[in-house]
């Protein structure tokens, strides 16, 4: 791939990947370190065709961000045993209301580390708002069956985070 | 015959195509189970998309196109496209077998699982191709299991082995290697040092397809719907791998198949035969199938196992004589591979980077014998040097 063509592929997919990842893991910041990694690999990888460069661009972000979500849970539990998170992220006007939304925002996450790969990738892509079949085109699935794994997908969201919720354990454990 | 998941999820997103929504429409409006399906499935989106967005995603940081873009464009400029990085992770599966000479030995040698012979309808090797596969997605489905023997189990359960493999023998010399196996063995020149040198007996067996099996297992992959075509049921394949041999360079490990349990445990499983160079020589296998046995159709199978979408699988079979090209998956995101001219003829040297044991491989055909030369470290262009001393 030339440079002229690869920075064209980048401003065509540089919003929805990096709202993809974003939305995956949840932190800007990291989603912003992770967008780089999936266009860089895309630069070094050869023989992805101009026309399959969205596919696999989402593809890898959503799995960049996925492996990114697992990685984070030893961080934090680190983090947290320091009580360093606590303090980092009460800082905001109204502290409980910002601890809740943090608290919110971790089951979440750990909610979706408990999925498999594929079922965190599908969530991801459909919040950002992909049509099924660009859906298909990311995971390498037949249009027709992204139906069954999202719902799949969905029950097993749903059932893990009331299982989380229920069992009041620390979100970062999963 | 009530609404699936699939179709009564797509309607929800207003996935499906107007005719197929009429169709729905009519037939959920009488039918009280499918209602509460829908319903059911309706209330488990919203509670997930009202979850995902009460944890929404923060705000985007101001200017965060611009600065990635310039990181990118600071590191193109360094860096030519298509070449690999040095990737610190390795963990797939298929990397099991480590090393690339194992590899090498695996796809000509004693796994008679290989689906280069048996899933892909090998019938002689005029052509070689590389195919990029997304194995991450195969390693998912099929847990740690060889991907070999998850073919085996797929394709049949029966097989009658013709003519069992024999111990591999250790010869000392490439005069009584060619009487051994038939053919004209090569060594290179470009080697002084003498190679240890063993034949494999290779091995023919036949096997007798249970489509009904086949489809099972094929289903409860999550991998969309994949139909066999009737023919299968009950057909008779046969595969004959001719004996061949292999000329290890260097202290290399032994000609048996890696022991997965025992392979991966720390860092790369190859470390330890750093200085390894093995070349393997094999004449074509041969496989036969029922003439009305469509074998490009059941590549494009094979590939959508391997994660192609079945556009792309249907494609791609397409461009494949599958009778006369061995068919070579390398890992999408983990491997590179570029032609080269080696002994006279097109090759193709594949490269996986692995932290502290980058492997390559070089493998070409040459008057119906395959070759393959295999090793780790920094030694591909002194495999194409090697080949290209071949008398």
């Amino acid at each position: 791939m030339r440079a002229d063509q690869f920075e064209e592929v980048f401003q065509r997919h540089f919003s929805r990947v990096h709202g993809v990842v974003v939305r995956l893991v949840g932190d800007a910041d990291e989603a912003e370190d992770l967008t780089l990694e999936a266009f860089w690999r895309l630069w070094r990888t050869p023989g992805v065709e101009d026309g399959s460069c969205g596919p696999w661009l989402y593809r890898v972000a959503t799995r960049l961000g996925y492996n990114a979500m697992r990685a984070r849970t030893r961080r934090e539990t680190y983090e947290r045993a320091a009580g360093v998170h606590e303090h980092l992220h009460t800082a905001g006007e109204d502290p409980a209301a910002e601890a809740e939304r943090r608290i919110q925002h971790e089951k979440v996450r750990a909610t979706l580390r408990r999925l498999s790969p594929r079922q965190a990738q599908i969530l991801g892509l459909r919040m950002a708002g992909m049509s099924y079949r660009e859906i298909a085109a990311a995971l390498d699935v037949k249009t027709s069956s992204i139906g069954s794994l999202l719902a799949r997908a969905e029950l097993q969201f749903e059932k893990e985070y009331v299982e989380l919720e229920s069992a009041d354990v620390t979100p970062v454990d999963a | 015959m009530h609404a699936n998941d699939a179709q009564l999820r797509a309607q929800l997103d207003g996935e499906l195509a107007p005719a197929d929504e009429a169709e729905l429409n009519q037939h959920v409006s009488t039918c009280p189970i499918c209602q509460a399906r829908q319903t059911e499935l309706k209330r488990h989106a919203e509670f997930v998309a009202g979850k995902l967005a009460q944890a929404g995603p923060e705000n985007s940081p101001a200017g965060a196109e611009e600065r990635i873009w310039r990181s990118l464009e600071s590191r193109i400029s360094e860096q030519p496209a298509g070449v690999p990085g040095w990737r610190p992770r390795w963990s797939l599966g298929w990397a099991l077998a480590g090393a690339a000479v194992l590899l090498l030995a695996s796809l000509t040698f004693a796994p008679v699982r290989a689906w280069a012979g048996q899933f892909l309808g090998l019938f002689r090797v005029k052509e070689i191709a590389v195919l990029p596969v997304d194995v991450t997605q195969l390693s998912q489905l099929s847990g740690d299991t060889p991907f070999t023997e998850q073919v085996a189990k797929i394709i049949s359960s029966d097989i009658t082995m013709v003519r069992p493999p024999r111990d591999p023998e250790l010869v000392a010399t490439a005069a009584q290697a060619s009487d051994a196996v038939g053919f004209n063995v090569r060594l290179p020149t470009s080697r002084a040092d003498a190679p240890k040198l063993v034949v494999q007996s290779g091995e023919a067996f036949q096997m007798t397809v249970d489509r009904g099996q086949a489809q099972a297992l094929l289903d409860e992959l999550d991998v969309g719907k994949l139909t066999l075509p009737q023919a299968l049921d009950g057909a008779q394949i046969s595969v004959d791998i001719p004996a061949g041999v292999t000329a290890g360079y260097g202290d290399c490990p032994g000609i048996e198949l890696p022991d997965p349990s025992k392979a991966g445990t720390s860092g790369s499983p190859g470390r330890r035969y750093i200085n390894c160079v093995m070349l393997v020589e094999v004449p074509s296998p041969t496989v036969n199938t029922p003439p009305d046995l469509d074998v490009s159709q059941l590549a494009a199978i094979g590939l959508q196992l391997s994660g192609m979408s079945a556009a792309e699988a249907q494609a791609y079979s397409q461009t494949v004589d599958w009778t006369s090209t061995l068919v070579i998956p390398i890992p999408r995101n983990g491997a590179s591979y570029q032609t080269v001219n080696v002994d006279g003829v097109e090759g193709y040297l594949i490269e996986r980077p692995v932290d502290d044991a980058p492997q390559y491989a070089l493998v070409w055909t040459k008057g119906g014998i395959i070759y393959a030369i295999g090793g780790l470290g920094d030694g591909a262009q002194a495999a194409i040097d090697m080949a290209n001393s071949l008398p």
